[in-house]
Formats: C-alpha cells, structure tokens, sequence
C-alpha cells in the first residue's frame, strides 16, 4: 500500500468540499485514507496542526474528537519525535524548519508521496527518494478505484 | 422488522443471535451504543467511525463555508497554523 504525508491543506479544503458535497481531489483523497486505500503517515507536530486548525476554526473539544477519529480510523503510521530529531540536522539548511519535521517523517517512513497544496513546501521538499504531489498530480499518477 | 427475545445473563450480557452477528459483521471487539430510550426500551447501534469521521469532516467544512475561507485562504492559514504549532 502507498504510503503518503497529507498536509493539513488537504484535510481542511477536503472537508470543505465534502460539506458541499464535491468530489474534489482533496474530498478524494480523504476518502482514500477513511478507506484504508493509502496509508497515512503522522508525527506529533502533524496531528498537533489538525487539532490547533480544527480548534481555531471550531472548539477544542470537537478538535480532539476530529483528531481522535482520523487516528482510530486511519490507523497510520506514526513516527515518534526523537527518531525524527536524529535525521533533522541533516536537511535542516535545506528545508525551512517549521516544514522540517514533516520532511524527514516522509524520509523514516520510506513514503512514497508528499501530498499538499503548499506549492514552496513541495518545491523545497522535492528529493529523488519520495514523490511531493498536489493532490491533483497525485490522482493522476496513481489509480484507485 | 423483527423482534427477538434474549435473557440478561448474570453480569447483565445479553448474546445477539449468530444470523445477526453475522449479517452485520458484530464480531467480538466491535463497539456499539446502547441508547436509553426510557420505559424499559433500550436501541443498540454498531458504532461507525469511518461514518462518524466523515460527518466530522462534513461539520468542519460548514464551518469553514461560513467563516468564508476558499483553497487559497485555506492554504495560508494552513501555513500560519504550521508557523505557530513549531514555535508553541
């Protein structure tokens, strides 16, 4: 099974989408990894982003439900911080470091995509190891049905 | 509909019958909700959380239809949540 990072842009314009009922590429890449079809790959700063946007936007306690229920369902696979602390120093003048940890969670993990809408994010991550997609390149690379 | 007849064992299980269990794949570990309903009625329901998920998603983007983000808004707070969540 794939395994791919999904940025909080994805999860955020997804939802937006599947509340006007769109099947927009961001919707289906939510739907991708509701279904188990990819998997989903997590740090604690990433789960950390789902819930302080969803806070900002909602409340905290919807924030915990929402980041409870990607986790249950998702079943990802988490990197925990201090193996990614190890790796960082190695690509830390080459990816500005609010992105870093993402980065090198993908590099541990062996992913095979970055997905995000943050064109600078992808541009600066792009590597020979793993693929950094919009979800739209990403839906045309690979297929699902 | 049907109406099945069970009785409460001694530490208050009661055992749903195999042709159901089977049907809605309620295999041993899988949660369900029991719903007080008053007056001696009780509603089971097998707790979905790919559904819940995606209600969960579904609300969420109400709330950002109504606080009138599009893609592009959506991407520069996702990058100002990102800015804050490292510097916290």
């Amino acid at each position: 099974m794939l395994k791919c990072f999904v940025d909080t842009n994805i999860i955020l314009i997804g939802a937006l989408d599947l509340s006007e009922n769109k099947i927009s590429d961001e919707a289906r890449i939510i739907d991708l990894v509701i279904e188990g079809k990819i998997k989903h790959i997590v740090t604690i700063q990433l789960l950390n982003e789902y819930h302080e946007a969803a806070k900002r936007l909602m409340d905290k306690d919807f924030a915990g439900w929402i980041r409870y229920l990607i986790v249950d369902v998702s079943k990802p696979i988490f990197i925990p911080d201090d193996v990614c602390k190890e790796l960082e120093p190695k690509f830390v003048s080459l990816i500005p470091k609010e992105d870093l940890r993402h980065f090198v969670c993908c590099v541990i993990a062996e992913a095979d995509y970055l997905i995000s809408n943050n064109r600078e994010f992808l541009k600066k991550s792009k590597n020979d190891v793993f693929k950094c997609v919009t979800p739209r390149e990403f839906l045309s690379i690979e297929e699902f049905t | 509909m049907k109406s099945i007849t069970v009785r409460i064992g001694e530490k208050g299980q009661i055992t749903i019958p195999i042709g159901i269990r089977e049907r809605d794949k309620l295999d041993k570990g899988t949660q369900v909700e029991v719903v007080d309903l008053g007056e001696g009625s009780l509603f089971i329901n097998k707790i979905d959380r790919k559904k819940e998920l995606l209600l969960a998603f579904r609300i969420l983007g109400k709330r950002i239809k109504e606080k009138g983000y599009n893609k592009d808004k959506l991407i520069d707070f996702c990058r100002q949540v990102r800015r804050d969540v490292y510097n916290a």
